[in-house]
């Protein structure tokens, strides 16, 4: 499904990520982790497409397709998600009519009917009890005012609604505390499933003690140094990454 | 002795007008704002307008169909008011009239608002001198009313030059809405217009501009507030056309505990001029002031924010925040901003700031990343940076009727 190869990434003009290698097949969990200023919030960013990151070697397909020359939306319709590590807020903006204008993009894309209002809000209720989410957070403004864990709670919220075939979920867990891990954790496993993949960005073990990776790898100085299966992670957790 | 009769003040302002001539760039208020073209224009005052015709005008139909919720509507058309369009919900401890009756029914009241222009501005002296007409309103003691009063100016003859003198007088507790809507029907002209608000204590006043001039018309109008002890005031400006457009805004927070709010969005696109100056004289300790201005220029249109704000030596405990904030859609749009704090009190807290700035790329690049189309997204944030001045007005059907009118200005600007 999302095939990364030799990929070399310079930000501000250092390199960054240094011939990073990935597959992750279709129903995958894959945990990306590895200390602070290794690469793993550059590996997510260059996924999505965000500027300000330039590739400089490798490559990246995603169902085949070679996606680096395609802007953030294209990639997103093709259903790459990217949870934010600091979802962003856009005051004016409200929430469900961005999350409808986001899934409606996507149909469209797809070449499939716009949902309208009525239908869409049937869907956002579905998903909302999964997160358990305040009904108020969905007329306020996008992240504007919500607490940390309400942030992180409305990124996975968004992935619920957008179906995505791929979820780059960048420390979905930072912040959060151990009941707001629950539900969120709830929410990932809740769309699981044997044709939607996902990469785990994160610092810590705890994380994926509620959603069980297939393989965890580390990330070292823009490489991935070392894979292996979920007891990789713990094995981390007991020898930090120094001993990798 | 000399003479004070109303006559006597409104043929001292014509020697005034005259002798101060219109102010040049070098004038430091005016400094961005060539009225070399409004000077030469020359317009004269509007012949008698034909009344039947312009109230059968689809445009003046339109708009009066949306201030139908409106407690009570004043019209009026080329420098005169239209009777047959209006209507006044007689209520008690209100007084709605135009300015002719008021000079009648409350000269006193007329003569002071007439003694309380700026000796200084020209535009304020002229219109002292030659306005025609205006509404008069006057709230007693602890009157309170709900629904806005709507004002609606319409100007439809060519090359003419019409001036109202508004005026608002808040007895103690009381409390009032009041709309003002300026609509172009025809293409060039000048309105220069002048309304000035007087709160007692604990009165409430809020101000509101729905400013639809032709894009080729000149738009010129002074807000003048004056606040006794625990007042509060608002103003809310939404500059939506004109070629040449100055909204004037003077406060006076005259006693203690008073607070005033002045909210502007202006949007500008083709060649358009939308100079905002506003002053807030904090004269008394513990007041507080808020200000929040935003512009969107496309194309070659230009902004000006001049806004001052005076903190007197005696008025400690002042609270006063000031921003303007900017989005420039072209390379060739322009905006001049100076927001200035004076400070001679020394326990008093103030902030102001200025920003002019392209759309959040973290809040783009967020909105791309969930599928949506860079060019929608720009839509989006750019309609959002709007929206907030919107959310500020509290009636909902006035909201919707500024809402309205933003939606067509971003399907003529896309």
């Amino acid at each position: 499904m999302l095939s990364v190869k030799n990929l070399r990434v310079k930000v501000d003009g250092k390199e960054i990520l240094k011939g990073l290698n990935l597959e992750v097949g279709p129903g995958e969990v894959h945990a990306i982790m590895g200390p602070n200023g290794s690469g793993k919030s550059t590996l997510a960013a260059v996924i999505a497409g965000r500027d300000g990151y330039e590739v400089i070697g490798g490559e990246i397909h995603f169902d085949g397709k070679d996606i680096l020359l395609l802007p953030p939306e294209d990639r997103a319709n093709l259903g790459i998600f990217l949870g934010f590590q600091y979802p962003v807020e856009i005051p004016g903006v409200a929430n469900i009519y961005f999350l409808k204008a986001a899934l409606n993009a996507g149909r469209k894309f797809r070449g499939e009917p716009e949902l309208d209002a009525i239908d869409f809000l049937a869907v956002a209720k579905e998903k909302m009890r999964l997160l358990e989410m305040d009904k108020k957070l969905i007329d306020r403004a996008v992240n504007q005012g919500f607490s940390g864990g309400e942030k992180k709670r409305n990124e996975i919220f968004q992935m619920a609604v957008l179906e995505p075939r791929l979820s780059v979920l960048d420390e979905i867990d930072s912040g959060l505390d151990i009941d707001a891990l629950r539900v969120v954790s709830q929410g990932v496993n809740g769309v699981r499933d044997p044709k939607r993949s996902m990469i785990l960005i994160t610092h810590y073990q705890r994380l994926l003690d509620y959603i069980v990776p297939d393989k965890v790898h580390v990330l070292s100085e823009g490489k991935i140094v070392k894979s292996g299966g979920k007891e990789l992670a713990l094995e981390l957790e007991k020898q930090g990454y120094t001993h990798v | 002795m000399s003479d004070h009769s109303l006559a006597a003040v409104r043929n001292n302002a014509v020697k005034r007008y005259q002798a101060l001539g219109y102010p040049t760039q070098k004038n430091e208020d005016w400094k961005y704002t060539n009225l070399y073209q409004l000077k030469e224009a020359k317009f004269p005052a509007p012949a008698l307008t034909d009344k039947k015709s312009l109230g059968q005008n689809a445009v003046v139909q339109n708009t009066l169909a949306k201030y139908s919720f409106a407690h009570s509507c004043l019209v009026f058309g080329d420098g005169v008011f239209l009777f047959e369009l209006s209507k006044v919900n007689k209520t008690k401890g209100l007084e709605i009239s135009t300015l002719s009756e008021a000079i009648k029914n409350h000269p006193e009241d007329v003569l002071e608002a007439f003694n309380h222009g700026s000796a200084d501005k020209m535009f304020t002296q002229m219109n002292m001198a030659l306005a025609t007409e205006g509404y008069f309103i006057l709230v007693q003691k602890n009157t309170q009313i709900k629904e806005p009063l709507v004002f609606i100016y319409f100007s439809s003859q060519e090359q003419v030059t019409s001036q109202y003198k508004n005026t608002v007088i808040v007895k103690e507790g009381g409390a009032v809405e009041v709309v003002e809507v300026y609509k172009g029907v025809g293409e060039v002209y000048f309105n220069n217009s002048t309304t000035q608000v007087k709160v007692e204590g604990h009165g409430t006043c809020q101000h509101v501009k729905i400013q639809e001039e032709s894009r080729k018309s000149y738009h010129i109008h002074e807000l003048q507030i004056s606040q006794e002890k625990a007042s509060t005031t608002s103003s809310h400006v939404f500059s939506l056309g004109g070629a040449l457009v100055r909204n004037e805004i003077d406060v006076l927070l005259k006693a203690p505990e008073s607070r005033v709010t002045l909210n502007g969005l202006f949007v500008g696109m083709g060649n358009q001029h939308i100079d905002n100056k506003t002053f807030i004289d904090h004269a008394s300790p513990s007041c507080q002031s808020e200000e929040l201005y935003k512009g969107i220029l496309d194309e070659n249109s230009q902004g000006v924010f001049n806004g001052k704000i005076l903190v007197r030596k005696d008025s400690q405990k002042t609270d006063a925040k000031q921003a303007n904030k900017n989005l420039l859609l072209s390379e060739t749009a322009q905006i001049n901003t100076l927001p200035q704090l004076m400070i001679f009190a020394d326990d008093v807290k103030c902030a102001h700031g200025a920003t002019i700035g392209q759309l959040d790329k973290s809040a783009l690049f967020y909105i791309q990343s969930r599928g949506i189309k860079k060019s929608e997204g720009v839509k989006m944030l750019t309609k959002a940076f709007a929206t907030e001045m919107v959310h500020k007005l509290e009636h909902p059907s006035l909201r919707e009727v500024v809402e309205g009118h933003l939606k067509d200005w971003f399907d003529h600007v896309e």
